[in-house]
């Protein structure tokens, strides 16, 4: 007894230490909880793959190869911790490129939207403001300045 | 409890055990990550052995569940932290959950892991705190800041108050020294066991 108090003073003791240093893991979010495991170099698919396996053993050794019922919080947790299966990992797989592909989709929908509802700035209305900076002009150039040109004459005349 | 939070519930106890360890294997007590047998992964299993099998008597909210299995656990890496047979041992893998059994043969008594005045005092444990923190002048000034509470436990609140920053900088920078200890503790340890 006396040593249980003792270990029950101690394990008080250090979980205030540690709680002090770094915090509760309880009020971790799942990516901060996957994030401190990373660094520990804990896969957090690969933890949940081992402990299932621990648990999974254990059920088979101490209770069904003996024919007995698995405790229910057990067999809960053994639910809860199994692995996905193949298919189960190639829809997760489908599930995201689905969702990357809608994201990508809707940010494109939603910049064009925002690109056309934009208007013009007034200069680049008039056809001399893309000559601007033009030192020589090409033929090509010429020929669509002297049309422009005609076609102001020609309603200045009308 | 659903099963997403009984997935939360194996990080949460892994987390807890890794920065149990880490604080262990931080303050020199060089066997405890690469030699005791248990990975941070064994000890969360083991609780939750002993969680399924109704080898614990609990009845509450699953909230107060994690903290009691986090805590049962604690009790459990300070009962190993406790046996110096141990250290004899030179296993270094996952145990299968079957041997995963009490002993209460001879036992050192690491008293200076508890408590966290000693902790802060340990020589080793300082060093580990200085690597971890030496290019974060933020971490430096939150460590400086624990060792300065002499005689009390400090509260993210008090700690924020003498820093003069918001308690929420205290929580992110708690966080960040966790992982950065945990980081160096089990590369520490994977290099001394190739050793």
């Amino acid at each position: 007894m006396k040593k249980k108090n003792e270990e029950n003073r101690h394990a008080e003791s250090f979980e205030e230490s540690l709680e002090t240093l770094f915090g509760r893991e309880a009020e971790l979010t799942d990516e901060e909880l996957d994030e401190e495991l990373g660094a520990c170099g804990i896969d957090s698919a690969e933890l949940q793959a081992n402990v299932h396996k621990q648990l999974f053993d254990y059920a088979n050794h101490h209770y069904r190869t003996l024919d007995r019922d698995v405790p229910e919080n057990l067999e809960k947790t053994l639910r809860a911790l199994r692995p996905p299966s193949a298919t189960e990992k190639a829809k997760a797989v489908v599930r995201t490129a689905e969702n990357l592909v809608g994201s990508f989709l809707d940010t494109t929908k939603t910049m064009s939207a925002e690109l056309l509802s934009t208007p013009l700035p007034t200069q680049t209305r008039y056809p001399e403001f893309a000559f601007r900076n033009k030192k020589e002009l090409s033929a090509a150039d010429k020929d669509l300045l002297q049309s422009e040109q005609e076609d102001v004459d020609s309603s200045d005349e009308s | 409890m659903n099963e997403t939070e009984y997935r939360r519930l194996l990080k949460i106890l892994t987390v807890r055990a890794c920065r149990a360890l880490s604080v262990a294997a931080s303050k020199g007590e060089t066997w405890v990550l690469a030699e005791s047998g248990k990975s941070p992964a064994d000890y969360a299993a083991e609780t939750l052995i002993r969680w399924g099998t109704n080898q614990l008597q609990f009845s509450g909210t699953p909230e107060a569940l994690v903290a009691y299995l986090t805590k049962v656990m604690t009790n459990a890496i300070i009962s190993t932290l406790r046996k110096r047979e141990v250290k004899t041992s030179r296993n270094g893998k996952t145990m299968l959950a079957d041997e995963l059994t009490e002993d209460s043969s001879s036992q050192s008594k690491p008293e200076t892991l508890f408590d966290l005045r000693s902790l802060m005092r340990d020589d080793a444990f300082r060093e580990a705190l200085r690597q971890c923190t030496a290019d974060d002048d933020a971490l430096q000034e939150y460590v400086l800041a624990i060792e300065m509470f002499e005689d009390t436990i400090p509260a993210a609140r008090d700690i924020a108050s003498l820093l003069g920053v918001p308690e929420t900088e205290i929580y992110k920078r708690r966080r960040k020294l966790a992982r950065r200890l945990g980081k160096h503790g089990f590369t520490a340890s994977r290099r001394r066991s190739k050793v």
